[in-house]
């Protein structure tokens, strides 16, 4: 307490939450008589209580990375154009105990994963090819015909157009993070990175 | 003078954008935004399917499909400052979605396209307590708060409460630059803006 208030300051009142010293009978007193005190009190408890049991852990450094990355596909794939373009998100992974976004090079069988939009699905097979990777896909539920999809990472790109069934491949895919889209007459989708191997 | 510049800092607050002005700016196509939203909530929504019990890929896997989701909806969002809101049930009901799968990859072996009828028919058994749920989010507040808070202020505050085992006040004011005797008031000081914060 000081001559200008008749409250405890805070820094005794942090010390007392901090417990960095046993608090005098007067401030004992005041605290149990003083509502303002000891709610400022309890606050400051309570606070440091939830920063010295902050136990969670920062989401890894690469998902970050990636979920970064989807904005600069986003923006990287703008135009002005009349083309809809959409997001897919993942609803399907053949092997949801793994990561739903990277591909181990051990793997060995194939791997279904099914993306999802409001106007189409995009079912892709990805399985390991000597050392590097099949895509197989196909656009399920768009009435459009005829497209194409790219593919592109930081070392790789290639391009492939649909058949009469939407059907899409590609073939000796090396490691690495990609990014995919599927360019429609009308519509353009973007899948989620997605990363091959390491 | 360490005096004078604390006092100053704690004065010229750094006061970072809300969440409704970094939610406009990536409607707008700001990339810088996106990444400040990234930052500010990966914690929490990692967080939410890992307390839950889901294992590091299929939290990452949750995360994911939440920041796709958000991608996707950033224009139908009406109320940016319920985005908090928006990302914890969004992260909730997609660790209940991942984890109801699971159950029933583990326990049925009926075809795929029964699958979804039988997803809507598992119970909710709560994934997550409210009372975890809570805890997560009044942290990811605090944390907030730490980060609007000036260097000096920030630094501090972690080594003495975010470290397993803090240093004492001899060694922080050694690595400060200052007298001991300045640290206990230095740290009162920076409490009681942290609190101002969580009170606005």
């Amino acid at each position: 307490m000081n001559i200008f208030s008749p409250h405890i300051n805070f820094t005794e009142l942090a010390d007392v939450a901090d417990e960095k010293s046993k608090p005098a009978a007067e401030t004992l007193e005041h605290l149990a008589a003083c509502a303002r005190c000891a709610g400022a009190l309890q606050a400051l408890k309570q606070t440091i209580g939830l920063m010295q049991s902050d136990d969670v852990e920062d989401a890894p450094a690469n998902l970050i990375k990636y979920t970064k990355n989807m904005f600069t596909g986003r923006s990287a794939s703008r135009e002005p154009s009349r083309l809809a373009r959409l997001l897919a998100s993942l609803t399907f992974d053949s092997l949801t105990a793994k990561p739903a976004f990277g591909l181990r090079s051990g793997a060995s069988v194939g791997r279904q994963l099914i993306f999802s939009t409001e106007m189409a699905d995009i079912d892709l097979r990805v399985s390991p090819q000597s050392g590097e990777w099949e895509i197989a896909g196909q656009i399920l539920g768009s009435s459009q015909s005829g497209g194409k999809v790219n593919l592109q990472s930081e070392s790789f790109s290639a391009s492939a157009d649909l058949n009469e069934l939407a059907e899409f491949g590609f073939q000796s895919v090396p490691s690495g993070i990609y990014t995919m889209f599927v360019q429609l007459p009308e519509l353009e989708i973007e899948i989620p990175p997605l990363q091959l191997g390491h | 003078m360490d005096l004078i510049i604390c006092a100053i800092c704690v004065i010229c607050e750094y006061m970072p954008p809300t969440d409704r002005e970094l939610l406009n700016a990536c409607r707008e196509g700001d990339e810088s935004s996106w990444e400040v939203l990234v930052d500010r909530y990966q914690r929490l929504i990692y967080a939410i399917p890992r307390r839950a019990g889901l294992s590091e890929d299929q939290a990452s896997e949750v995360f994911q499909e939440v920041f796709a989701t958000l991608l996707q909806k950033l224009n139908d969002i009406t109320d940016p400052d319920r985005l908090h809101a928006w990302l914890v049930t969004t992260a909730r009901r997609k660790t209940w979605r991942l984890l109801s799968r699971e159950r029933l990859r583990r326990t049925s072996s009926t075809d795929e396209d029964d699958r979804d009828d039988e997803l809507a028919a598992v119970a909710d058994t709560a994934p997550l307590p409210d009372e975890t749920l809570v805890r997560l989010e009044e942290q990811h507040r605090i944390r907030a708060a730490l980060h609007a808070l000036d260097e000096r202020c920030r630094k501090l505050l972690t080594l003495l409460y975010y470290r397993p085992e803090p240093p004492s006040y001899a060694e922080i004011a050694t690595a400060f630059g200052t007298s001991e005797g300045s640290i206990g008031p230095t740290r009162a000081r920076c409490l009681k803006k942290m609190l101002q914060l969580l009170q606005e």
